[in-house]
């Protein structure tokens, strides 16, 4: 028998009852909305190399000159009216090795020339995002219900634990077989159990977004502070200038921010209040070697400087703020790190996936319910899809598009009546989409298609593609009734004459 | 030829293999040495956990250790993974059950619990809690903020366990009367 490794059975089996009973009735609750927040979160660790994919022939450097930047910043200022609001430049970076202007709700590459290039369009990867940051619902809303998701996730974490007192017991054990339910349980039991410190971070973190203003609403009122009382407490004053509108000297900046901080990485400028006397920069630098997101650095319209944001030495609370992103994202130590959360960002997806099915398992009995849960399961990833190759092929996506294409999936899941079926159509219609993706990207960018900004997302597909293949090849099994109804008819159909003539090897 | 520069790096990965692999020898094991197996196992972990922590910083050895460790894991148990012949029995599809009207509103009463009013009685300790902590205000509205969904999801589960729903629920009522005093006496 294999052995312990931690001391457990330490739960009585009445709670531990109850709390499966809760587990599955959370799970159960969340099930279809976590999967999709899960499923998005994992392919959102990308979100750059989506963007760069999306747009795959966009020139890439990591080069840029301050003053040449400064040339495009002032004439953006001198072309806008006093209503120009904040003026982003967001600097290139191993990621994302691009470099854009943001004015008025609309982006630009920037030309190696300095001048603005064509219009920066990853629609689809901000889709992505909206989904999983607000199930495309009104932003406060969806923010909201993606953050109690993360509370759930705690609660189901939590619940996990108490209900499967056998956990660490079958702590490397997975029984693979066709959909079996010790399958099923073995994957999410062993999914779960391993990734539950990662899960739970996540949960936190993820939680945090949407939590954060509601409950800085409660401790204003608690606190008696107003909110913006607060926020500052958090973020920082901000400068109040009042000065002549002058030149922005941003090349005086970058060489002031050298000297302050030689380490530090530029990753975006902001022009606040630009074109006004109360106009400032700001440059938000990465910190090597540090978990927060940068710090910002704050200059005058003159290049002066005029101090940090004080994230960086701050204290601890104001780091944990300004490390959130990057934790619940994995945006902090290249490429491996974000690949770690993907996969184990997959493996959350999979552990929501199979939780459910353990319960369909368990009922002894299919009905329209497998058939929609098979449905939702494979029709989100084909759902996903479409907004990409309409957004690939046309330059159009939309929110609509998606719940548009699964709207019409669920209904032929639920028609069609049989979940293995249901999974089999939705894979090889997936098969179809994902190869005209591949296709139509192929045509669009050309060798670019091949190229760095866009061999991960295309090898991610082809990837894909692959296990489709491989899943949709594997021989279907047949409910029990038609089974033994189509035996029946081919036993009759053989014995005709009465002479039995199944082939060698045996009747099935 | 590899630099200097990623040894402890590349020692901390053997760690965290050699410790996932000695506990999979110990989970595995029948004979009398599974406990210097199973401790041997913790003792690497940590250690690679520690080693990167010196290098990079708690939190990045933290992270470090709840990101490889779980794929360390998963990838042992795809290789112990058994292959069983798919079960028989596939049960064909029945029309869906029509729901009972007592149970839905069972259900809906306890979502009720679950959601919105576990998440307004989880602000109160939330705060409280951070309040009886000896730390800034900035600190202490941060923590709230961050243990918030925590509690959220312990009531939750609380809540979804319970056959009597409203104990849960007049227990974390009650714990929000009592996290009154710390923010009334801060």
């Amino acid at each position: 028998m294999p052995t312990q490794l931690l001391p457990t059975q330490l739960l009585p089996p009445k709670l531990v009852k109850k709390q499966l009973t809760g587990h599955s009735w959370t799970g159960l609750m969340t099930g279809a909305l976590m999967y999709l927040v899960c499923l998005t979160g994992a392919l959102c660790v990308f979100y750059p190399e989506l963007q760069r994919w999306e747009q795959a022939d966009v020139r890439e450097s990591l080069e840029y000159d301050p003053a040449l930047l400064e040339e495009s910043l002032n004439s953006v200022v001198a072309g806008s009216g006093a209503d120009l609001g904040p003026v982003y430049i967001y600097l290139p970076y191993e990621a994302y090795p691009r470099l854009y202007l943001w004015a008025q709700e609309e982006s630009r590459f920037f030309d190696s020339d300095g001048s603005a290039g064509e219009p920066v369009a990853a629609d689809w990867t901000d889709f992505l995002i909206n989904m999983h940051v607000y199930l495309t619902l009104p932003r406060t809303y969806g923010m909201i219900l993606v953050s109690a998701l993360g509370a759930m996730l705690c609660a189901l974490i939590v619940s996990g634990f108490l209900s499967h007192p056998g956990l660490i017991k079958e702590a490397f054990k997975l029984r693979l077989g066709s959909g079996t339910r010790l399958e099923q349980v073995d994957l999410h039991n062993r999914l779960s159990v391993w990734g539950a410190p990662f899960h739970l971070l996540i949960a936190v973190t993820g939680a945090y977004f949407g939590l954060a203003l509601p409950m800085l609403a409660a401790l204003g009122a608690i606190s008696g502070k107003s909110q913006e009382e607060l926020l500052t407490d958090v973020f920082g004053e901000t400068p109040v200038l009042e000065r002549q509108v002058s030149r922005v000297r941003l090349a005086t900046a970058f060489e002031n921010l050298g000297q302050v901080d030689p380490d530090a990485e530029p990753r975006r400028v902001i022009l606040h209040n630009a074109g006004t006397p109360r106009q400032y920069i700001e440059i938000a630098a990465a910190q090597p070697g540090r978990m927060i997101a940068g710090e910002n650095y704050r200059f005058g319209p003159a290049g002066e400087y005029l101090g940090s944001a004080g994230l960086r030495d701050g204290e601890s609370g104001r780091q944990v703020v300004f490390s959130m992103f990057n934790l619940h994202t994995g945006h902090f130590g290249g490429f491996v790190v974000k690949l770690l959360y993907a996969v184990l960002g997959l493996a959350i997806t999979v552990v929501s996936v199979t939780g459910v099915n353990i319960w369909l398992r368990k009922r002894n009995r299919s009905d329209a319910i497998n058939d929609l849960w098979a449905g939702t399961v494979w029709g989100i990833p084909l759902a996903l899809t479409i907004p990409a190759i309409t957004q690939i092929a046309f330059q159009f996506t939309s929110v609509e598009l998606f719940w548009l294409s699964l709207t019409p999936m669920l209904i032929y899941s639920a028609r069609l009546g049989d979940e293995r079926r249901v999974k089999r159509h939705l894979q090889s219609a997936s098969i179809v989409a994902v190869a005209a993706l591949l296709g139509i990207h192929l045509v669009r960018f050309g060798a670019a298609a091949f190229g760095p900004s866009a061999i991960l997302v295309n090898g991610s597909l082809m990837l894909y593609l692959a296990y489709l293949f491989w899943s949709v090849a594997k021989p279907l099994r047949l409910p029990d009734s038609v089974a033994a109804n189509r035996l029946s008819q081919r036993r009759n159909r053989a014995t005709i004459g009465g002479v039995d003539q199944w082939p060698r090897g045996g009747r099935p | 030829m590899i630099d200097s520069y990623y040894f402890p790096y590349i020692t901390s990965l053997a760690c965290t293999g050699a410790g996932m692999a000695f506990l999979f020898v110990a989970w595995k094991s029948r004979i009398h040495l599974k406990d210097a197996y199973s401790l041997t196992g913790w003792v690497l972990l940590l250690y690679s956990a520690f080693a990167l922590s010196a290098l990079d910083g708690w939190v990045f050895g933290l992270v470090y250790l709840i990101t490889t460790v779980p794929l360390a894991a998963f990838f042992i148990v795809v290789l112990n993974a058994e292959s069983r012949s798919p079960a028989a029995a596939w049960p064909a599809n029945v029309p869906l059950a029509r729901p009972r009207l007592r149970s839905a509103l069972g259900h809906v009463g306890r979502f009720s619990l679950i959601v919105p009013f576990a998440l307004f009685t989880s602000i109160l300790p939330s705060v409280g809690l951070g309040f009886l902590l000896p730390m800034s205000e900035l600190n202490q509205m941060v923590f709230a903020v961050c243990a918030m969904p925590l509690i959220w999801g312990v009531a939750a589960s609380a809540i979804a366990a319970s056959e009597r729903p409203l104990a849960p629920a007049t227990i974390m009522l009650l714990l929000s009367a009592v996290s009154l005093i710390p923010i009334y006496f801060r």
